[in-house]
């Protein structure tokens, strides 16, 4: 056996698989769409939907997949692809495709998002770099700010959480909301409304928008700004395109009770480091949060790891269904700190807080560990969209997103579809947010807080 | 089809026994000379023995992912090991074997230990020689020829080499050439037992030894290709295999 060989042995290639949320319904990682010239030429056509077909074809874990004629749909769709004689024509009938499943996880990533490198110049030139500071989340009362990053633009224009965002440069977001198809899964309704804001809000670094907003006693605001850069690690992953990755973490006291709260908006390797970190300054707390709200996903390896901050022993957090194989999402108890000094996981409690924007890697994290019984999660119910996944490129040059398995929790239910359901349900409330507060991580901190430190003895609830 | 059945001395200054059979109507070369071969074609046994330790650098590419990742494998007699791994977006996957200990660290998963079945695995499957051909018969239960089969689009003697400690391993030689040409089986991980098939090819020279050059791997629906540039031997320090701090702050005195 060649030394080659001996790799076999030691890479684990599940853990290197995506999980971020890429779907079709899902709002892209990048948000607003690239600037795509409608009439560049289609680029090999007929090969491109071959492969995308025959690759689908064979890696689908599902050998029906998901209810569809996967034969009968080629036959469908192949004389469009080859009649596409532009490159947004051929995408499109990929997109009808990889659509048909129905399944998160697949999707195809242009070529021109695909292949901007980090530190490349052009990346500048996509339009989703640069933002005022603000997050939205879609509520009963329309488009509402869930946040205000401290210093930016729109902080410093006066805006504050609680109000309500309604127009971006003459886009009324209800009008627009309203023309998207009906969705009656209140958390579809919360992407598509996070997409066009999210999408009006981003732009170039410098570029101006816009804003009609309400505030707290509903008086109309109106406020010009200046796009500035999103602040977050740049990262290129393979053929994802390149991302933003920012953690935070921070102390709250509660009485005498010392509670960390970690946030972090992306599962990609680079902020691994600042967890672990974060972990060694908080291993002393008397609770932990870990806020993944709008955190899309990224490598689903992540979560072995990071889950064994919090786990004693090398139990899955779930399991990844290929075709042909099973493969254990096992989580590795961390016991040596970033100084190289023996540790103890950490044993307090652990809550985590959720949205429907957490997605992927997050709900493989949050509903993994729930299905242990090793953490209380709160929040909204998440996405729903939990697949590893993989990005290959077609001989047009784009991406071709699919994914390769299914995923399910250690009780067996598929994080597909429900994801996860919190213990506590909170909803951003708007009257709390424009009093400062923040409903579902108060709720987080005070439980972990008060919650017991789980006994040396707990066993964590393994199924088999 | 022909079993082992006890140890005897071979080329290899291993035990076989070779019991011939037949496959069809054709007899099968027997192990000893299918391995024989192979060690010949390779540069023969002296060259081989007198190899003490192995560096390779090469790439891997994961295509369904468009990952390209340096990587660096080390080997020294008996039975060390390492491997270092660079993924841009990731950061380095180190791992490694002593000949007691092994290990890994990486950025995501943090340092760990190999324990129990798969260590046990990983000491059994851990011999310097194998690189080469070059099998100690007391490790395993049984090996075996198969058939005569067809493998990476030639045709090829399929072996079945069982150990007393681990998965069994299914390899393959060039009926053609002689040289290994590929295997199937199974590794022990944190993840699971997870099938493994590689394809051995672009056999080159290095020294006095011909090694091949790109192994076509696939494990749980994944492909990786891994290109070897550059063989060197017999100069690897001792500190390739060292556990790195990380790793050591786990071990318990």
């Amino acid at each position: 056996m060649a030394l080659g060989g001996r790799l076999a042995t030691t890479l684990l290639l599940g853990a290197l698989l995506a999980g971020c949320g890429r779907s079709t319904e899902a709002p892209r990682v990048a948000a607003a769409p690239v600037p795509e010239p409608p009439s560049t030429p289609a680029i090999e056509p007929l090969a491109t939907f071959d492969s995308a077909w025959t690759i689908i074809g064979r890696t689908h874990w599902d050998t029906a997949y998901n209810g569809v004629d996967w034969a009968a749909l080629r036959d469908s769709l192949r004389p469009k692809a080859a009649a596409a004689t532009t490159q947004r024509a051929l995408r499109g009938v990929l997109l009808q495709l990889v659509g048909s499943l129905g399944q998160s996880h697949f999707d195809i990533i242009p070529q021109e998002l695909a292949d901007v490198a980090t530190g490349d110049d052009r990346r500048l030139e996509l339009p989703r770099t640069a933002q005022v500071g603000l997050t939205t989340r879609w509520s009963p009362e329309g488009v509402l700010v869930t946040q205000v990053l401290p210093g930016s633009a729109a902080d410093r224009a006066g805006i504050r959480a609680g109000w309500l965002l309604d127009i971006i440069n003459d886009d009324t977001l209800a009008v627009q909301l309203a023309r998207l198809p009906q969705e009656t899964d209140p958390r579809r309704v919360m992407l598509s409304a996070y997409r066009l804001s999210e999408g009006g809000l981003r732009g170039a670094p410098g570029s101006t928008l816009t804003l009609e907003l309400r505030d707290g006693a509903n008086r109309k605001q109106t406020r010009t700004l200046d796009r500035e850069p999103i602040v977050g690690q740049e990262v290129k992953y393979g053929n994802l395109p390149t991302q933003l990755a920012s953690l935070s973490w921070e102390r709250r006291q509660v009485g005498d009770k010392r509670v960390g709260i970690i946030r972090f908006d992306i599962w990609m390797p680079v902020l691994a480091r600042e967890f672990d970190v974060a972990m060694d300054s908080l291993r002393d707390s008397d609770g932990l949060v870990i806020d993944i709200r709008g955190n899309f996903g990224g490598v689903a390896g992540m979560a072995m790891g990071i889950g064994g901050h919090l786990v004693d022993s090398a139990v899955p957090v779930g399991r990844m269904i290929t075709r042909t194989q099973t493969l254990k999402f096992t989580m590795n108890p961390r016991r040596v700190s970033t100084s190289n000094e023996r540790v103890e996981p950490y044993g307090g409690p652990v809550a985590i807080v959720v949205d429907a924007l957490s997605v992927s890697t997050s709900e493989i994290f949050a509903g993994g560990l729930q299905d242990l019984s090793r953490v209380r999660v709160f929040g909204e119910q998440t996405a729903g969209q939990a697949l590893p996944a993989v990005a290959g490129r077609l001989p047009n040059g784009d991406i071709l997103y699919h994914a390769i398995a299914n995923f399910v929790g250690p009780s067996g239910r598929s994080m597909e579809g429900d994801g996860v359901i919190p213990d506590e349900r909170v909803a951003p409330e708007r009257s709390a947010l424009l009093q400062g507060r923040d409903p579902a991580v108060d709720r987080a901190v005070s439980w972990a807080a008060a919650a017991p430190r789980p006994g040396a003895g707990t066993k964590l609830r393994v199924t088999p | 089809m022909m079993q082992i059945t006890r140890a005897i001395a071979s080329t290899f200054a291993v035990a076989v026994l070779s019991l011939p059979s037949l496959a069809g109507a054709q007899a099968l070369p027997s192990v000893t000379e299918i391995l024989d071969r192979h060690v010949t074609a390779i540069g023969g046994r002296e060259a081989a023995l007198a190899v003490s330790s192995i560096q390779q650098r090469g790439t891997l590419e994961m295509a369904a992912m468009g990952i390209s990742a340096e990587v660096t494998m080390a080997a020294a007699k008996p039975n060390r090991s390492s491997m270092v791994m660079s993924i841009p977006g990731l950061g380095e996957i180190q791992q490694g074997f002593n000949g007691d200990i092994a290990w890994s660290n990486d950025p995501m998963s943090g340092p760990r230990l190999a324990e129990g079945e798969e260590l046990a695995a990983r000491k059994a499957a851990s011999n310097f020689e194998e690189a080469f051909g070059i099998y100690d018969m007391e490790k395993f239960t049984s090996i075996t020829v198969v058939e005569k089969t067809m493998f990476g689009g030639e045709d090829a003697y399929k072996l079945e080499f069982v150990r007393k400690v681990g998965p069994k391993v299914l390899t393959y030689y060039s009926v053609s050439t002689g040289l290994y040409i590929g295997s199937q089986t199974s590794i022990v991980s944190p993840m699971g037992t997870i099938d493994v098939n590689a394809v051995a090819s672009n056999y080159k020279a290095f020294g006095n030894l011909k090694l091949p050059t790109r192994i076509e791997q696939s494990q749980a629906g994944q492909d990786v290709v891994i290109t070897m540039s550059d063989v060197t031997f017999n100069e690897v320090k001792d500190d390739a295999f060292a556990v790195p701090a990380a790793v050591q702050a786990l071990i318990k005195p």
